[in-house]
């Protein structure tokens, strides 16, 4: 029994590395991963900028330079006309235009408050919500300083006359918050994914197209064996990809590793018993490669994405929440991060593991039955 | 024709696939491309229609420069590609409509010769039938209606008849020659050397060059000797002589008769059985028979192979006799076994048993449920009902003790096109748990049946059919199995590589392995120890081939020379005594109820019209004539229990 | 125009006879539409919490009610250890953490400063960013109102003393509502568009090629071009009817409003409508094989306009290199025009060089596909 199944393994690595248009697929794919972490980002930065100053003080040009100083903010050039605003925001060539009005210093010195305006592109919200936070703080910042001014001429210091809350915050697993390690994680969890389950279904249905299934059933190769043939030279042909992966992020993109690699490989193989267990699934479905691809992209993209990848699960309907229980890649994902940036181990991770292990039983045992059926 | 070449790629893997080719065809003629897979048959037919750029050389169809204007051949030819081209979610009716549009057929006419055109291919009742649910035959000559709606001037067919049922065939030809009548040219490609006979002319292609190009009779007379056939006892041996012996070209096998080509006639067809005899055989019933085309081209042929590379040792080397099972006399044992699917019956309560060492032949057209016969005795399918045994063990309750006895050879040749041949084979001795000691045995040996010794590092996608067929056979019998089971094995091949496979079939079967083989070719079933036919999934005929010819008494065929043929056809076929009739180059063949009357007819009627004809003979009824009998009697049969 | 017709009207009938085409080409993309309009919620709101408040006095409480009360933070616990903060934090169910120490109240009413401590889960940057920034204010607020009730009660109000210098008003353009779709969806017409259409024309060819009628194209008289465009208007059709779809569901089901006019929408949509089905043909014209299609299909088309199309990541965040990468696709053009009418409800004025772009595109694009079909095997 071991020879027969270790004669369809080599079998299936032959058949695997002389596929070139699968090679290329996961080579490609590896190079998305790298794209994409090189140049996603949801963060708002080096945004446009436009600066209507009608009162041209120093009070003024401070409160600009102060704006330019800023990451997210990006100076772009100082308008003439209100007119201008409209239209640059209009044309998108700004997302931001900063209004500074004539009695602006001259407010300043009486001590009045002086009103400056911020016209925010909405577009999108999540970096509108960003730059207007953004915004606010840089404002707080500047008042406290003016104030701290104004009552250290009184005379008055500012400490222990007035309340003051300060709230230290303090961000825990990537203080830096560098969007990069986060998109890699992400992508690496895709990628594991998408070639677990291509893969292993391209096997199962190169056989059938090719019609020697039939062949196969005739000798004494068991159900069992056969399955097992198609997806065990694929999970090493994972690992291998994964190490590759993990390699390119933990060297080029300094991501940190906080938890137990070792439990990362094992969440790892759990993965891949289902996705390959999805894989030979649509194998079983599909009838040529062609309805195999149309299957794989049409299901697994808006898995792919939908699995906490982009968006936090919390922030998606209650609904799709659910749906999301099925996905595999939601556990793996949960575990990536945990185990790469927050470095908790099994007694945090169990339900995910656990998740991953029942979905990949289910998933194997169908797609067994599938098969067996199916030959028939 | 001048000259006219292709060479595909480049450097290192350059492949002239057709060498400077020189050819006139004649207005209204037939001509035939027969040739083995590779030929370049394909190659030559894209490169005349235009649709293929010739590397060099020039070539007019119908007037039209080929290389310089082939835009100008639009309308003026017709093509049909091996493979179906037709518009599977459309419907007959409006295939036909589209390609009378895309060639801007005139609306009235495109409606009447539509009409025709249904009538001759007996599609009318289906018009309305979406074209993927045709059955082989039916798609194409809905194919062939949708080339001639347009009536071009020269016709191309590529295999247009392969893998079709043999009543369709003869349909087929029949619409074909309706339009000859109106001077159309038609140049066909085909494996089948009857089909070959139809034409006025024939041309044999090897290695992209033509070897010959005459009529149908001059070439049968330009093979050098004589046709003999005989029995002889014990086989083996007498083959095994006969193939050593000088003199002698062809050794070819069929059932328990053996035919000879002999280098020259005369005096070794006298001395030969004295001398067979001398060496322990016995001989009887030694006749002359006529050359047939397949004779000229596998001569031809091997001349040509002669003169490339030494001939293979056609030894296939002693292996140890099958492994002895718990089988007894029997082999297989069927009874009334049935498989349905759904309201459809597939197989309709079969009864039969194959003998140990028995070479069975299980034939019928497509679609008449020989696959499914044999899924379910390797144990791939359950039976809905009745019962059988593979080697004494029941395929239902002992599925899996069956599987070491058998081995199976399917439709598709079984190989992995992306692993090599050395490949392939580690492959199925692994599967099959061949002990190591055995195994570098067993590859040497399937090497050296198959020919790849030295090829063992080829990729199988890259064997043309020949070999492909070989090296599949020798991974079904790695592990030597005492039943073999053949799914169209010989489907694709050319004429040479199906006689070479049929020599090894042979040559097991006399090593006691039991084979069970399907396939459309009827033609082949005389190679059979015994044969049933399968119509429609019901079992319509079984015996051996002698028994099946002794006892059909009604079907007699009738051989008549003729100056115009196709007057001579429009004349004979609707004759009542007539079965039915082809024309065959020169000659008119015709299928008849009763010999003497039937002759009488054609006789009369010929005279009536002043056809000059020479005189009509009766012909030994080949197998193929013999089943379309069987089919037409049980269409008939059927046709009466439903109108009762 | 001979053989246009026959053309055309063989396809049609051939689409509408196999569902399979006809199920991807509709469900598909309403799928795609609602999985992502759904679930690509930017908007962070509800953001689970936990509490430690070590302090149990009012003034904690009313510092609690301070982020409870914006609607943006949900209190999911109340701690009593600081052990549990980090376990919750690393099990995921809360996102942020906010300890009150013991004194909280009494250094705020001598009034001096008091300290608190709040801990974001940095796992997912944008929502950190957000939330830090959420916090910061929060806080901010509550300290200066706490300042201005005691200075009024020092006798110090009147004049900016402790009031805010500078006044900072925000107003938002174009989104009011705020809500994520109405931004994402524009982008996503442009997405969905360039999924299926380039996929279902570029297997119209190859399929052909394949079973082998496409031979009997080759020995017929039809002219190369009309052959093109008898299989390009059939798929510009059914990609025009998916436009059309998609359009409806965001207008009536998301109510993503739409500034702009329709009509107009609909114009500049044409030549990127007839440019993604042509970049099927084109593929076609390249692969032998169905396989080879699709793959070649999805890698130039659905990944890109996924990608660097900017409809859900900004392209000027992105590399140099990859923002001119994004000129090559027209899917980026189209972007712009689509958020352009949808969103700021602006006309041809503004987009007109995107427009151009696209139309000389799609030009380009049949042109190279007809020259490229060559009646000729191999």
């Amino acid at each position: 029994m071991k020879r027969r199944v270790t004669g369809l393994m080599r079998k299936e690595f032959i058949q695997f590395f002389r596929d070139r248009a699968l090679v290329l697929l996961i080579l490609y794919t590896f190079l998305e991963i790298a794209i994409c972490g090189w140049s996603l980002t949801l963060e708002a930065r080096d945004l446009p900028l436009g600066v209507f100053d009608s009162d041209r003080s120093a009070e003024s040009r401070a409160l600009v330079s102060a704006f330019a100083r800023l990451d997210s903010y990006k100076l772009l050039e100082q308008l003439d006309s209100p007119a201008k605003i409209g239209s640059k925001m209009d044309e998108g060539t700004i997302q931001l235009a900063l209004v500074i009005p004539a009695e602006f210093s001259r407010d300043l010195q009486a001590g009045k408050p002086a009103d400056v305006q911020l016209i925010v592109d909405g577009s999108n919200s999540s970096i509108a919500g960003q730059a207007m936070a953004v915004a606010g703080g840089l404002m707080r910042d500047y008042n406290a300083q003016l104030t701290t001014t104004r009552l250290n001429r009184r005379g008055l210091n500012v400490r222990g006359l007035l309340p003051e809350v300060r709230n230290e915050l303090r961000v825990w697993y990537m203080p830096q918050m560098k969007y990069v390690h986060f998109s890699m994680l992400t992508m690496l969890a895709i990628a594991v994914l998408t070639l677990g389950v291509l893969v292993p279904a391209a096997g199962v249905v190169r056989e059938k197209e090719a019609g020697t299934f039939e062949q196969l059933m005739v000798t004494p190769i068991r159900g069992i064996e056969l399955i097992a043939a198609k997806i065990l030279p694929f999970m090493l042909l994972e690992l291998v990809g994964l190490t590759i992966g993990i390699a390119m992020s933990l060297w080029l993109f300094d991501v940190p590793l906080r938890g137990s690699l070792g439990l990362f490989y094992g969440i790892s193989l759990l993965m891949f018993l289902g996705s390959s267990g999805i894989g030979v699934l649509m194998g079983t479905i599909a009838k040529n490669m062609q309805q195999t691809l149309l299957l794989a992209f049409f299901i697994l993209f808006p898995v792919a994405f939908l699995s906490g990848t982009m968006v936090p699960i919390s922030n998606m309907p209650v609904f799709l929440q659910w749906l999301t229980l099925l996905s595999p890649l939601r556990y793996y994902v949960e575990a990536g991060l945990g185990i790469f940036l927050k470095g908790v181990g099994l007694e945090v991770l169990w339900p995910q593991a656990l998740a991953l292990a029942v979905l990949g039983l289910v998933l194997m045992t169908i797609s067994t039955i599938r098969l067996r059926r199916s030959l028939s | 024709m001048k000259g006219l070449a292709k060479t595909y790629g480049r450097g290192r893997k350059k492949v002239d696939a057709v060498r400077g080719l020189d050819l006139g065809i004649e207005r209204g003629d037939i001509f035939g491309l027969v040739g083995p897979d590779g030929a370049g048959k394909t190659t030559t037919i894209q490169m005349l229609c235009g649709i293929l750029t010739p590397s060099s050389g020039e070539a007019t169809v119908a007037g039209v420069d080929v290389l310089r204007q082939p835009d100008d051949l639009g309308g003026k030819i017709g093509y049909m590609s091996e493979g179906f081209s037709l518009y599977g979610s459309l419907s007959v009716e409006e295939n036909l409509d589209f390609f009378a549009r895309l060639y801007d057929v005139p609306a009235e006419i495109a409606a009447e010769r539509k009409e025709k055109l249904l009538g001759f291919a007996r599609l009318s009742e289906a018009r309305a039938r979406r074209a993927e649910h045709l059955s082989g035959g039916m798609k194409k000559k809905l194919a062939l209606a949708c080339t001639l709606i347009y009536e071009p001037q020269v016709l191309f067919l590529d295999e247009p008849t392969t893998g079709v049922d043999p009543v369709s065939r003869q349909e087929f030809w029949k619409i074909l020659y309706g339009f000859l009548a109106k001077g159309v040219t038609i140049f066909v490609t085909t494996p089948y050397m009857d089909e070959a006979e139809r034409c006025s002319r024939v041309a044999l292609m090897r290695d992209g060059q033509i070897v010959a190009s005459e009529t149908p009779s001059e070439l049968k007379r330009l093979i050098q000797g004589m046709a003999i056939e005989m029995v002889a006892e014990p086989q083996p041996k007498a083959v095994a002589w006969l193939r050593r012996a000088p003199g002698i070209t062809q050794v070819q096998i069929f059932g328990e008769r053996l035919h000879l080509l002999l280098r020259d006639g005369g005096n070794l067809a006298r001395e030969l059985p004295q001398k067979l005899e001398a060496v322990g055989v016995t001989v009887s019933d030694v006749r002359t028979a006529e050359p047939s085309l397949e004779d000229v081209f596998i001569a031809a042929v091997e001349e040509q192979r002669t003169s490339e590379a030494p001939p293979r040792p056609l030894n296939i080397p002693e292996s140890s006799s099958a492994s002895s099972g718990p089988s007894g006399a029997l082999a297989i044992r069927v009874e009334n076994l049935t498989r349905r699917f759904d309201s459809f019956t597939a197989v309709d309560r079969l009864t039969f048993e194959v003998p140990r060492g028995e070479i069975f032949g299980f034939l019928g057209p497509n679609g008449s449920g020989k696959t499914t016969t044999i899924r379910m005795l390797c144990g791939l399918l359950p039976p809905t009902e009745g019962e059988a045994s593979v080697a004494g063990l029941d395929i239902v309750r002992q599925r899996k003790a069956i599987k070491p006895h058998i081995g199976y050879m399917s439709q598709k040749f079984s190989l992995y096109n992306d692993l090599t041949v050395g490949e392939n084979i580690r492959f199925y001795a692994d599967v099959y748990d061949l002990p190591e000691d055995r195994l570098a045995d067993r590859r040497r040996w399937v090497l050296q049946m198959a020919g790849l010794t030295g090829k063992e590092h080829l990729l199988a996608r890259d064997l043309s059919g020949g070999w492909k067929q070989r090296l599949a056979l020798g991974c079904a019998i790695l592990h030597q199995p005492e039943i073999l089971f053949l799914d169209e094995p010989t489907s694709g091949v050319d004429p040479h590589s199906r006689r070479e496979f049929w020599d090894l079939i042979s040559e097991l079967s006399s090593q006691g392995v039991t084979i069970f083989i399907t396939t459309h070719y009827m033609d082949e079933a005389e190679h059979c120890h015994s044969l049933g036919l399968v119509y429609r999934g019901r079992l319509i005929a079984s015996g051996s081939p002698a028994d099946l010819r002794k006892n059909m008494r009604l079907g007699h065929l009738i051989e008549v020379p003729v100056r115009d043929p196709l007057a001579a056809l429009a004349r004979i076929e609707n004759l009542p005594e007539t079965l039915q009739t082809s024309v065959f180059g020169d000659k008119l063949r015709v299928l008849v109820w009763e010999a003497v009357a039937g002759q009488q007819a054609i006789d009369r009627a010929l005279a009536e019209e002043g056809i000059f004809a020479g005189s009509s003979r009766s012909v030994p009824i080949s197998l193929e004539d013999l089943f379309t009998l069987f089919i037409e009697m049980e269409e008939a049969g059927l046709n009466a229990r439903r109108a009762a | 125009m001979s053989g246009v017709t026959p053309i055309l009207k063989k396809e049609l009938r051939e689409i509408w006879r196999d569902p399979y085409t006809l199920g991807i080409a509709v469900f598909l993309p309403l799928i795609l539409l609602f999985l992502f309009a759904y679930a690509l919620n930017l908007d962070v709101t509800g953001i689970p919490m936990a509490v430690l408040d070590l302090d149990h006095s009012r003034e904690s409480r009313r510092y609690v009610d301070a982020f409870t009360s914006t609607g943006r933070f949900k209190l999911e616990s109340r701690l009593v250890s600081p052990d549990q903060m980090g376990e919750l934090l690393d099990r995921g169910t809360v996102q942020v953490a906010l300890l009150i120490p013991s004194g909280f109240e009494r250094s705020l009413s001598s009034g001096g400063q008091a300290e608190v401590q709040t801990l974001i889960d940095g796992t997912f940057p944008t929502s950190a960013r957000v939330i830090e920034g959420y916090v910061a204010a929060i806080n901010d607020v509550f300290s200066l109102k706490l300042a201005t009730d005691r200075a009024a009660g020092l006798g110090l109000a009147g004049g900016g003393a402790v009031a805010p210098a500078v006044r900072l008003q925000a107003r938002l353009l174009y989104n009011p509502a705020q809500k994520s779709a109405n931004f994402i969806v524009p982008g996503l017409i442009g997405v969905i568009l360039m999924a299926f259409p380039p996929l279902l024309s570029a297997l119209a060819i190859v399929r052909e090629k394949e079973r082998g009628s496409i031979q009997q194209i080759f020995i017929s008289p039809v002219k190369p071009w009309a052959f093109i465009v008898g299989k390009l208007i059939p798929y510009v059709v059914i990609a025009f009817g998916e436009l059309l779809l998609v359009l409806l569901a965001a207008r009536f089901w998301f109510r993503v409003p739409l500034a702009g006019d329709v009509w107009l929408y609909l114009l500049a949509s044409a030549p990127y409508v007839i440019s993604t089905v042509a970049i099927g043909l084109l593929v076609s014209t390249l692969v032998r094989g169905q396989l080879a299609a699709m793959l070649l299909a999805i890698v130039l088309t659905l990944m890109p306009a996924f990608i660097f199309s900017g409809f859900m990541f900004s392209l000027s965040t992105m590399p140099p290199l990859f923002q001119g990468y994004s000129y090559l696709f027209p899917a980026r053009y189209f972007t712009t025009i689509s958020s352009g009418v949808f969103l700021r409800g602006v006309g041809l004025e503004v987009w007109w060089r995107e427009f151009l772009a696209l139309a000389a595109y799609t030009f380009v694009l049949v042109s190279l596909a007809a020259l490229r079909f060559k009646k000729k095997v191999g």
